[in-house]
């Protein structure tokens, strides 16, 4: 008992009830982050994969191996949605080619109503399908 | 059926680390067991790699035939040295289990749990998870010219110069599948952090009082932002393995020199190398301290070759596929490499300087670190001469050196602003770093062990 009240008073025993005292506080803060996400995640008890609102796109990209993606919206480095890395991630082996619209088939992605129909009319191009987060497929006419 | 890839990937590890260890003492067993997973998975992952180079498509019936004939061969290789099965099953040899050991098996279990639990908080990763390493895995497996993809026609948002050892093993545990599969990067990063917890407890109990070494793990295991780091499904956490076992393999070779160890930090180290670019710095800078101390050391050795020499080899042979890679395959990084031609060098002033030191030293008291940089630094200041010892003192500087390397590259890359680049890179830049930061300060704090082989 002499002992161990030596130790506890020594600086090693200081440090090492310092280390469990942080132990205590990781726990207990470990358990407050996964009880949160638990009541979080009660209402959204499906995870949903990074670009699962291009699904609808996919059966016409299936097969090729390029497509446009043209969007009004910035895609740089700082200042970015992430909208066109989902959508490549999920069409993947599908190349998307940002502000490229020499390809069959282009996504087009804005919400800015004059640059759409601008689009659409100089591609020559119709809509196959869309979604409801503002990105539609665009196919050229022959 | 990926749990067959991780099978073959052990087994492959453990056999060829075998070929290496002789068994002849229990930290050597200990250590064996715990790296053949690791060993393995990044052996098939270079397996993986070299069918890429050659036919540029996912063949998994070559992949894991390939594995298979590699596993083979080390097994042959091992009965031909004069291995008997007993020997080579030495390290399963079930000790006695004292009410410690359950304590550590306890622990264990509950952070498999935590970190499962936290995993699946993001399943899918977080944003470089699906926007570059999961992306990367995706075109390799379904691509018809992946490395094509992969390094010349995806976006420069998914970095095609970084090195691919994290997607290529996920592909060779998909190799197991006939469709690509989002649960295995799921196991890959839950497998990379309990390993990341497993090899802090099994390195510093070989130094330190086991105690002491549980008191690490457990501050490590179960810090909540190491947790959800470290399941984000990110390269960092193979950072984070890779630079805490080379200190411990350094400090192995500090007290002893052992030709095992000197070759397993050389693969160690070129498996760094392949992880990310951040990896090439951390391999170069180890290197630099691990032959200065084998150079030192030549005298007291007993093999046939110095161990610097068979250190050099292996790290050779193992940085090989990185060398490949990024001499003849990945195009330059632009993010790092200032553009002085057109900027000049008015990016170097005090001011940035400032702004730099103030990001650093607010990440450290930031609440999601939960006080951990504050024990660390309270640690090393009550005994900083330990931390300036002769052979503990290249640890320090190799930690200092990397700091310099990081205030260097945000001091002089122009490609984007300090103020959106630091917040988003530095926690990682921590988060990588604590593992072995940790390790390190605890082996200086403790009295050490007068034996290694303290069981």
């Amino acid at each position: 008992m002499r002992q161990a009240l030596k130790y506890l008073f020594s600086l090693n025993g200081a440090i090492a009830s310092l280390c469990l005292c942080l132990i205590i506080y990781n726990i207990f803060h470990a358990g407050v982050y996964c009880i949160k996400k638990y009541h979080e995640n009660l209402n959204l008890p499906v995870y949903l994969e990074p670009g699962t609102q291009f699904e609808t796109f996919k059966p016409f990209l299936k097969n090729e191996k390029r497509a446009g993606y043209l969007t009004s919206k910035a895609i740089t480095r700082e200042d970015n949605d992430g909208i066109l890395l989902q959508a490549q991630y999920f069409l993947a082996p599908t190349i998307l080619e940002l502000q490229d619209d020499s390809h069959l088939f282009s996504i087009i992605d804005s919400e800015d109503p004059p640059y759409i129909v601008k689009t659409i009319k100089t591609l020559n191009a119709m809509r196959t399908t869309n979604n409801e987060y503002g990105q539609a497929l665009l196919l050229r006419r022959k | 059926m990926f749990i067959i890839a991780h099978l073959i990937s052990f087994l492959l590890g453990y056999f060829s680390l075998s070929l290496i260890f002789k068994e002849t003492r229990y930290y050597q067993s200990l250590l064996h067991l715990s790296l053949s997973i690791i060993t393995g998975l990044c052996l098939s992952a270079y397996l993986t790699f070299f069918v890429f180079l050659l036919f540029n498509k996912f063949y998994a019936w070559l992949i894991v035939g390939l594995n298979l004939l590699s596993l083979l061969g080390v097994i042959l290789l091992n009965l031909k040295t004069n291995k008997n099965i007993r020997t080579l099953l030495n390290p399963f040899r079930i000790h006695k289990l004292s009410f410690f050991s359950y304590s550590v098996i306890c622990a264990f279990t509950l952070l498999i749990a935590l970190y499962y639990y936290v995993a699946s908080v993001h399943p899918h990763g977080e944003w470089d998870a699906w926007a570059m390493w999961n992306m990367k895995m995706k075109f390799l497996l379904l691509s018809s010219a992946p490395l094509d993809d992969i390094l010349t026609n995806l976006s420069w948002h998914t970095h095609p110069d970084y090195p691919l050892l994290l997607p290529l093993i996920n592909v060779w545990l998909n190799s197991f599948s006939h469709t690509h599969m989002l649960y295995v990067p799921f196991i890959t990063c839950i497998l990379l952090t309990v390993s990341c917890a497993m090899f802090m407890y099994t390195g510093l109990s070989l130094f330190i009082k086991k105690g002491y070494a549980l008191l690490a793990t457990l501050i490590l295991g179960f810090h909540p932002y190491f947790a959800f780091s470290a399941t984000q499904q990110y390269a960092d956490i193979l950072i984070a393995l890779f630079v805490l076992i080379s200190l411990i393999c350094f400090y192995l070779l500090d007290k002893e020199s052992n030709p095992a160890i000197s070759i397993l930090a050389g693969l160690n180290l070129g498996f760094l190398t392949f992880a990310k670019n951040e990896g090439i710095v951390f391999a170069a800078l180890l290197s630099v301290i691990f032959l200065i101390r084998l150079w030192q050391q030549r005298n007291k050795q007993k093999s046939n070759l110095p161990c610097y020499v068979l250190f050099l080899i292996t790290l050779l042979i193992a940085c090989l596929p990185t060398i490949i890679f990024k001499l003849f395959l990945a195009p330059p990084n632009s993010d790092i490499l200032p553009n002085i031609s057109q900027t000049g060098l008015q990016m170097i002033n005090v001011n940035r300087l400032a702004v730099i030191f103030d990001y650093l030293g607010k990440e450290i008291i930031h609440k999601k670190w939960c006080y951990i940089w504050m024990l660390i630094l309270i640690m090393v200041i009550t005994k900083l001469f330990k931390f300036l010892k002769k052979e503990t003192l290249w640890v320090t500087l190799f930690f200092l050196s990397y700091f310099i390397i990081i205030i260097f590259i945000y001091l002089v890359s122009t490609q984007t602003r300090l103020n959106w680049w630091i917040p988003y890179s530095l926690p990682r830049i921590y988060f990588y770093l604590l593992p072995a930061i940790l390790f390190h300060v605890f082996y200086v704090y403790w009295p050490q062990n007068k034996k290694i082989e303290n069981t």
